[in-house]
């Protein structure tokens, strides 16, 4: 630069020939042309420039030619900036100074916004008049954008904070003093005078709370605390009551450049309203579970796509399957195989068309039992008529079933019984009247047929009134002793012996022998033992070899018995049925002193 | 019923009607309905035992059953009585069953209690109707 300055035709500026130029000229030029610092002399009153090679890009494309042009000229663009400062420097003398001075510079042809710390110092003459400016500066354009940039995203941080929709705080200090608080902050604490004040003054309920120990430790250890739910009881209005509110929050420690611990942040979110809903919720969903496990049936519901996703407890204890183990379709495999078929094409049925499904069918019991179950089940729909879910119930009603089928059982044997009891009793009035010698004898006859009929059902009935369980079945010693005691009037001295071990017989077997041991007394009492003075008869039985062996002896003191010649009817009916209805064989043994009759029953057919 | 009677006595005639029939009272009725209308009785037997050993041994043109007997049900009897071609008519309680009533659909049930002579005049008129087509 100085082999430029010494080339330049100073003759032809007022300044003139170098060699003419003044010593306070020369001195300032030489501190110029030898700093490294950008440096300028404005000179004369023209304030002609000269420059040194630090200063040279501050003009930018002026340069080289704004060497020894007027200040002027060169900085016409901003000169309504630096004219009255140069111009006071001359006028006063008094050296000036300033930072980040804005200057609008146009540089290649387009003006833009510049930035400079910059110095004027009056350089005096020989005579100590103001004869120049001796300026030094750097441009600090980048620097004052960068902090502009910072302070604009400091502030745009500053309106997120603000306008955050949870609560913030930025607390300085050991005290925990206010630094930053958002408008959710203040309507969270009911308060808005909290800047520069301490958390424990402004916030007095919370001491007693522990929050200021809490805000202390984190302080202290640096260590973040995370809060879920909290509850914090806050005096929202100013003297109003403590209301309580739960809180999400955070105390995060600051730490500012010096590695110091400097605030702490607060964030906090009020979820009051949320926590009590889910409370509410919780409860609800108790007091459903408590209501579907208190009922006896099992309850079970699925998606609109008919997958299984809930049981109650019911479903797990009568299946004694795992939790969960039947969700889906698993289901249909707890059916009995012959029904699992049959169970999907009604529930199929029921998902296409939302009508309700009704089946009865055998479910797996944790027994291994396959018991029968009534299924039901009904859709809900939404507003537009969508189903959203099926509800389900089962119902056992295994139980219920086999009584009902015992009791049609039992209906249809007493109905067979009934009809089977008149064809007899039309038979009975039959043969007796065909029999019978007159009417009398014959109402006689027939009363006491249909008596020893009535009582082998009255002792069937009976067994069955009294064990539900047992299969109609009559002890043969009370039915002996029922139709043969009628027939005997002790006080003309005769006598009745009856003796056998127990034996139990079938509602047939009853009905036969009632029948049978009638006969044999209506004829003793005619012909044999019964018709005499101090006659006896002894029924006497043993078992073996699964054969009832029965003796009837009867015994009479005042005459001579002889063997009818022509078989009665009471003989023939007690033969058939002996040997017919029992499958038995009967024998008499007619000796003078009375007849005994002897039979022959197999076991099996007296169960019948 | 004179005139029924005096139409069965003719029918029944010298026929031969098995009677199979445990319950005595309801046998011995049957027998004397039977032979009151000029039929002849084989039987009464009261199991199915018997009544198979009757067929072996005896002429039979038609019967009377009953279902349910001491020593199993009356198929074999019907069986043993269908290929002997005789006109059978079932008296029971209970009905016949599923299993025979699959096996012989055709044949004429009647319930218990069924008046022995009504039994007695529909097998005569089977019989009389069955007389008077020819044979080959």
């Amino acid at each position: 630069m100085g082999q430029f300055i010494r080339s330049y035709p100073w003759s032809e500026t007022p300044l003139g020939s170098p060699t003419t130029w003044p010593q306070s000229l020369r001195s300032a030029l030489s501190i110029c042309l030898h700093s490294s610092f950008p440096t300028a002399i404005y000179w004369g009153p023209e304030l002609r420039l000269l420059y040194n090679d630090a200063w040279a890009p501050i003009p930018a494309d002026r340069h080289p030619l704004a060497l020894g042009r007027p200040a002027a000229d060169v900085w016409a663009d901003i000169w309504d900036v630096v004219g009255p400062q140069f111009e006071h420097v001359m006028q006063t003398g008094e050296g000036f100074s300033v930072f980040d001075q804005m200057l609008p510079m146009v540089r290649n042809g387009l003006r833009q916004e510049t930035y400079w710390n910059y110095s004027f110092t009056a350089i005096r003459g020989e005579d100590g008049s103001v004869v120049g400016v001796f300026n030094q500066g750097n441009e600090t354009t980048h620097a004052v954008l960068a902090r502009r940039q910072a302070e604009a995203e400091l502030e745009r941080m500053g309106n997120m904070f603000a306008q955050a929709p949870s609560a913030v705080a930025m607390l300085a200090g050991p005290d925990h003093v206010f630094e930053v608080v958002n408008t959710a902050y203040e309507e969270l604490v009911g308060r808005k005078d909290l800047i520069g004040r301490p958390v424990a003054e402004v916030l007095p309920e919370v001491v007693t709370q522990g929050f200021i120990e809490l805000l202390d430790r984190v302080f202290e250890t640096g260590e973040p605390f995370v809060g879920r739910a909290v509850s914090v009881e806050l005096s929202r209005t100013p003297g109003g009551p403590m209301e309580e509110r739960l809180i999400d929050f955070v105390y995060q420690p600051l730490t500012n450049v010096a590695g110091l611990r400097s605030g702490v942040f607060v964030q906090a979110t009020d979820v009051t309203h949320a926590a009590r809903a889910e409370d509410a919720l919780r409860a609800s969903e108790a007091k459903y579970e408590a209501m579907v496990n208190a009922i006896d049936q099992m309850l079970w519901s699925t998606r609109p796509d008919g997958f299984h996703d809930y049981y109650n407890d019911r479903w797990y204890e009568y299946t004694g399957m795992p939790y969960g183990s039947t969700d889906g379709e698993a289901w249909n495999g707890m059916f009995h195989p012959d029904d699992q078929e049959r169970a999907w094409q009604v529930w199929r049925q029921s998902l296409a068309t939302g009508e309700p499904y009704h089946i009865e069918y055998r479910l797996r019991h944790r027994s291994g039992q396959y018991r029968w179950v009534i299924g039901r089940a009904q859709c809900i729909r939404d507003a537009n008529g969508e189903i959203m879910r099926w509800f389900g119930t089962c119902t056992d009603i295994h139980d219920l079933k086999e009584a009902e089928e015992a009791r049609q059982l039992l209906l249809r044997e007493m109905n067979h019984r009934v009809k089977n009891l008149f064809a007899i009793a039309s038979g009975m009035i039959t043969m007796t009247a065909r029999t019978a010698p007159s009417v009398n004898e014959m109402s006689e006859r027939l009363r006491g047929r249909l008596g020893a009929l009535a009582k082998a059902h009255e002792l069937i009935r009976s067994a069955i009134a009294t064990d539900a369980d047992s299969s109609q079945k009559s002890s043969l010693l009370s039915l002996v002793e029922e139709v043969t005691r009628p027939h005997v009037e002790p006080a003309d001295g005769r006598q009745l012996s009856i003796s056998g071990p127990e034996v139990w017989l079938g509602k047939d077997a009853s009905t036969s022998l009632a029948l049978i041991f009638h006969e044999l007394a209506t004829n003793a009492a005619k012909y044999g033992a019964l018709h005499s003075h101090d006659g006896a008869i002894a029924i006497e039985w043993a078992v073996a070899d699964d054969q009832l062996e029965l003796h009837w002896k009867e015994t009479v003191a005042d005459r001579e018995i002889h063997p009818p010649t022509l078989a009665g009817f009471g003989s023939k009916l007690a033969n058939s049925s002996a040997t017919g209805q029992l499958r038995g064989e009967i024998s008499y043994d007619w000796r003078a002193s009375g007849v005994h009759i002897h039979f022959r029953l197999p076991m099996e057919q007296l169960q019948r | 019923m004179k005139e029924i009677d005096n139409i069965t006595r003719s029918a029944l005639d010298g026929r031969r009607v098995l009677i199979v029939e445990d319950e005595p009272f309801i046998a011995f009725d049957l027998a004397d309905a039977i032979e009151s209308a000029g039929g002849t009785v084989v039987g009464p037997a009261a199991t199915v035992r018997q009544a198979l050993a009757l067929i072996d041994t005896e002429q039979v043109e038609a019967a009377i059953l009953d279902v349910n007997l001491p020593d199993g049900d009356i198929g074999p009897v019907i069986a043993a009585l269908t290929n002997e071609d005789v006109q059978l008519l079932v008296h029971t309680g209970a009905g016949l069953g599923p299993e025979l009533e699959r096996q012989y659909p055709s044949l004429r049930v009647f319930s218990k209690p069924t008046p022995p002579p009504v039994l007695a005049s529909v097998l005569a008129a089977t019989l009389a109707q069955r007389r008077d087509q020819p044979h080959s």
